[in-house]
C-alpha cells in the first residue's frame, strides 16, 4: 500500500518537468481536437501518434497516448452536445440528453456536466487502476498457459460478440486478425507460415501497419463516402461547473463510475459500450426516468462519467495480463512493446513503477481536461468548423510516412493500405475492426500458449478443461457461442421443447 | 427483412468458408517438422487450422441462418441500426478518393519522385478535387486552387522536414 503511494509520488513527481508537462498537455489537447473531430476516432490519433512518438523516451511516448486517448474521448462530448454528432462513438449516448439540453439553452451547462463527468470519471477509474492493476497482476502469476490461451480466445469472443451488431460477424473478424497475427515465422520453431517464400511476408505483417491501415485509411475512405456539411455551432453560455450537480448526482456518478471500469476490464469492449451501459442503469435506477432523452442532467452525467471510467478500466487488463480492454488500449499495448515495456504478470515483478507512472499519466491527462474543458471552450469548438475533407488527405499522408518510418520499408506501407481496403469493406457489410484488432495483438498470446498448454499435457487436451479456472473460462467461451448464434439457440430450444413434451405430454397439451 | 443484406450474407458466408477451408488445406499440408521430433500438437499448423475450422463453421451458420440478427442497443429506446443510410454512400467521391490515395501509396512513392513533391501534389489534388462537400466535384475557382496548391505545399514541406530532419527517417 505504502509502497503504491510512494511510486506513485515518485512517478508525479518524475512528471513534473517542463517538457513532460507540455507533452501531457499538448497531447491532451490533441486529442481533445481530434475527438471534437467527427471522424477522427481516438484509435486513429492514438495510432498516428504511435508512429509519430517512435524516437522519443518510452515513458514520455506512452505519456502522450495516454493524455491523447483520454483528451479524445472527453473531446468528443462537444460534438455531441452541439451538433448532435458524436466526436468520438463513446459519446454517442451524450448526444441524447446532450443535444435535447443545447436546444433548451443549456449548452454551457450541458458541456460543464459533461466536463464533470469525465473528470470524475477518470478519477475514479485512476483510483481502480492504481489499486486492482497489481492485485490482477499477482492472482495473473499463478495463471498458467492453459488460462492464458482461454483468456485470450475469451477477448476475442467477447469483443466480437458485444461490439458487432451481429456476434457471428464479430466472431469471424476476430478469427480473421488471429489468423494474420500467425502469418510468418511462428514463435516456437520459427517456421514461416502462409509466407508463399516472400521474405518481407515471412517477417509477418507489422502490428503498427496493420493498425494504421484499419483505424487511419479505413476511417479516410469511410469519411470520404459520407455526406457532410459544415456544422453550425449554436450559442451557449457559462461551461463552469456546478457544485449542485455533482451533489445530488453522487450516486449515479460512483455507480457509473464502477460500470465504466468493469466495462473497460472486459476485453475488446471499449468505452462506447461503457457509456451506453451507465446511461441505461442510471435511467433503469432513475426518480426521473421520464426526463431521459429529453434533456435529462442525470442521464448526461452517467454516459460521460461511464466512457472516461472506462479508459483507466481499460489500461488494467492490458497491464496484468497483456490483454486489452478496448480497441485504443490495443494500440497502447502495441505502443508499449515497440517501446520494451513487457506488459503482462511480470510487470509488477519486473517494472512495478510503470504501473504508477501510468497511474500518473491518466492524472495529468485529467488536470488537462479539466484546464482545456474549462477555459478553452470557443477555440476548441473552431476545429468542427474545419471540413473533413480537408483533414483526412492530410491524415493519409501521416498513415504512409508514419508507416514508412517504422522500419523504412515501402511494405509495410502497402500492409496499411491493404488492410485499410480490407477492414473498410469488411465495416461496410457490419464486420467490425476491434475484434480484428484484438485478435490480432492477441493472436501471439494465444498461439504459443496453446501450443505450450500442449506440450505440457503432452500432446493430451484435458487441462484445458480440467483446471479449475481454466474450466471456467472455456466454459464462459462455449457460453458466448452458444448463447449468441441464433442457429444453435433454435435447436436447443426445439430440443429442449422436446425433451418437455416428452416428459409432460398431457401438461403441454393442456 | 432486409434482403439485399441477407443475400451478401450469404456471399460473404460463401467467401468466408473458402478462404477458411484454404487455411485449413494451408496448415494441414504445412511441414510437421518431424525430422526435428517435435509433438505432433505443437506442428506449426496447429492453431491456423483450428483457427481456418472455426472460421469455416462460423461461415457456415451466416450462410444457413435463415434470418437476420438483430439486437437491441443498450439505451434501450431504439432498436440497433447495422445499415447506413445509401442516399448518403457517395460511390463517386469514395471511388475518386481512393484512387488517388492508392497512386500515391502503392504506385508513385518509392518510384523515384521525391517525396515532397509526390507528397504536395497528391494533397493538392486530393483537395482541389474533393475539397468541398458536394457529390461531384465542382469546377475550380482561382481562390480554391491557391488555397490547395499553399495548403499542399505547407503540409508536405512540415512533414518532410519533421520526418527527415526530427525523426531521421531516409524518405523513400
Amino acid at each position: 500500500m505504502f509502497d503504491g503511494l510512494f511510486m506513485f509520488g515518485t512517478a508525479v513527481v518524475g512528471y513534473l518537468t517542463p517538457v513532460s508537462l507540455g507533452l501531457a498537455f499538448g497531447a491532451t489537447l490533441l486529442g481533445l481536437l481530434a475527438g471534437c473531430m467527427p471522424g477522427l476516432s481516438a484509435t486513429l490519433i492514438i495510432t498516428l501518434l504511435t508512429t509519430l512518438t517512435l524516437k522519443m523516451q518510452p515513458n514520455q511516448a506512452i505519456l502522450v497516448l495516454v493524455c491523447a486517448y483520454n483528451g479524445a474521448i472527453y473531446g468528443g462530448s462537444r460534438t455531441a452536445i452541439l451538433l448532435n454528432i458524436p466526436g468520438t462513438a463513446a459519446n454517442a449516448a451524450a448526444c441524447l440528453d446532450g443535444y435535447q439540453l443545447a436546444r433548451q439553452g443549456q449548452a454551457g451547462r450541458a458541456m460543464g456536466i459533461a466536463t464533470t463527468g469525465s473528470v470524475l470519471g477518470t478519477l475514479f477509474g485512476l483510483v481502480c487502476l492504481a489499486l486492482f492493476t497489481p492485485m490482477l497482476g499477482e492472482i495473473a502469476l499463478s495463471f498458467g498457459a492453459f488460462e492464458f490461451f482461454w483468456l485470450a480466445l475469451l477477448g476475442v469472443v467477447t469483443s466480437g460478440n458485444i461490439v458487432a451488431v451481429d456476434p457471428l460477424k464479430g466472431w469471424l473478424a476476430g478469427f480473421l486478425g488471429l489468423f494474420v497475427a500467425g502469418i510468418g515465422q511462428d514463435g516456437m520453431y520459427a517456421y514461416e507460415r502462409f509466407s508463399f517464400g516472400n521474405a518481407d511476408l515471412a517477417g509477418g505483417f507489422g502490428l503498427i501497419p496493420v493498425l494504421v491501415g484499419a483505424f487511419g485509411f479505413s476511417e479516410v475512405l469511410t469519411v470520404m463516402s459520407e455526406r457532410f456539411a459544415r456544422p453550425k455551432i449554436m450559442e451557449f453560455g457559462s461551461a463552469l461547473p456546478r457544485i449542485r450537480d455533482v451533489i445530488v448526482y453522487w450516486r449515479t456518478i460512483i455507480r457509473s463510475g464502477v460500470i465504466g471500469v468493469w466495462i473497460g476490464i472486459l476485453p475488446g469492449v471499449g468505452e462506447d459500450m461503457a457509456a451506453w451501459s451507465s446511461y441505461a442503469t442510471a435511467k433503469r435506477l432513475s426518480k426521473e426516468p421520464e426526463k431521459y432523452g429529453k434533456g435529462s442532467i442525470e442521464g448526461l452525467m452517467a454516459a460521460e462519467t461511464g466512457d472516461n471510467a472506462s479508459v483507466p478500466g481499460g489500461i488494467i487488463p492490458a497491464l496484468a495480463l497483456a490483454i486489452p480492454g478496448s480497441a485504443p488500449c490495443a494500440v497502447l499495448l502495441a505502443a508499449m512493446i515497440i517501446h520494451g515495456v513487457q506488459a503482462g504478470p511480470m510487470l509488477m515483478v519486473e517494472n512495478p513503477q510503470f504501473v504508477y507512472d501510468v497511474v500518473a499519466m491518466v492524472l495529468f491527462s485529467t488536470l488537462g481536461i479539466l484546464f482545456f474543458g474549462l477555459f478553452f471552450i470557443k477555440p476548441l469548438l473552431k476545429i468542427t468548423q474545419v471540413p473533413r475533407s480537408i483533414m483526412m488527405p492530410i491524415i493519409l499522408v501521416l498513415c504512409v510516412i508514419g508507416s514508412y518510418s517504422l522500419s523504412s520499408r515501402l511494405f509495410d506501407v502497402y500492409t496499411m493500405l491493404g488492410f485499410g481496403v480490407l477492414i473498410f469493406i469488411m465495416r461496410q457489410y457490419g464486420y467490425p475492426a476491434a475484434p480484428f484488432v484484438l485478435g490480432l495483438v492477441l493472436g501471439d498470446i494465444l498461439d504459443k500458449n496453446l501450443r505450450r498448454g500442449l506440450v505440457l499435457g503432452d500432446g493430451d487436451i484435458l487441462p484445458f478443461f480440467t483446471r479449475p479456472l481454466s474450466a471456467v473460462l472455456a466454459l464462459l467461451v462455449l457460453w458466448t457461442f452458444v448463447t449468441n448464434v441464433k442457429t444453435i439457440n433454435d435447436l436447443m430450444r426445439r430440443g429442449r421443447d422436446a425433451m418437455l413434451a416428452r416428459a409432460w405430454p398431457r401438461r403441454r397439451a393442456s | 427483412m432486409d434482403t439485399t443484406r441477407f443475400s451478401a450474407d450469404r456471399i460473404g458466408g460463401l467467401i468466408w468458408f473458402v478462404f477458411g477451408a484454404a487455411i485449413v488445406y494451408g496448415s494441414w499440408t504445412m511441414d510437421r517438422l518431424e525430422h526435428l521430433h517435435i509433438p505432433p500438437a505443437t506442428a506449426p499448423g496447429v492453431v491456423p487450422g483450428l483457427l481456418g475450422l472455426g472460421i469455416m463453421a462460423f461461415a457456415l451458420v451466416l450462410m444457413l441462418r435463415t434470418e437476420r440478427h438483430v439486437t437491441v442497443d443498450f439505451a434501450g429506446d431504439h432498436a440497433a441500426e447495422p445499415e447506413a443510410d445509401d442516399s448518403s454512400f457517395h460511390w463517386k467521391r469514395l471511388s475518386l478518393s481512393a484512387f488517388l490515395c492508392l497512386s500515391y501509396g502503392v504506385l508513385l512513392l518509392g518510384r523515384g519522385v521525391h517525396y515532397w513533391i509526390l507528397t504536395a501534389a497528391f494533397l493538392f489534388l486530393h483537395l482541389l478535387l474533393l475539397g468541398e462537400s458536394e457529390d461531384v466535384p465542382q469546377r475550380p475557382t482561382l481562390r480554391r486552387v491557391v488555397l490547395a496548391a499553399a495548403l499542399a505545399l505547407a503540409v508536405s514541406t512540415v512533414v518532410t522536414l519533421v520526418f527527415q530532419h526530427l525523426f531521421l527517417v531516409r524518405l523513400p
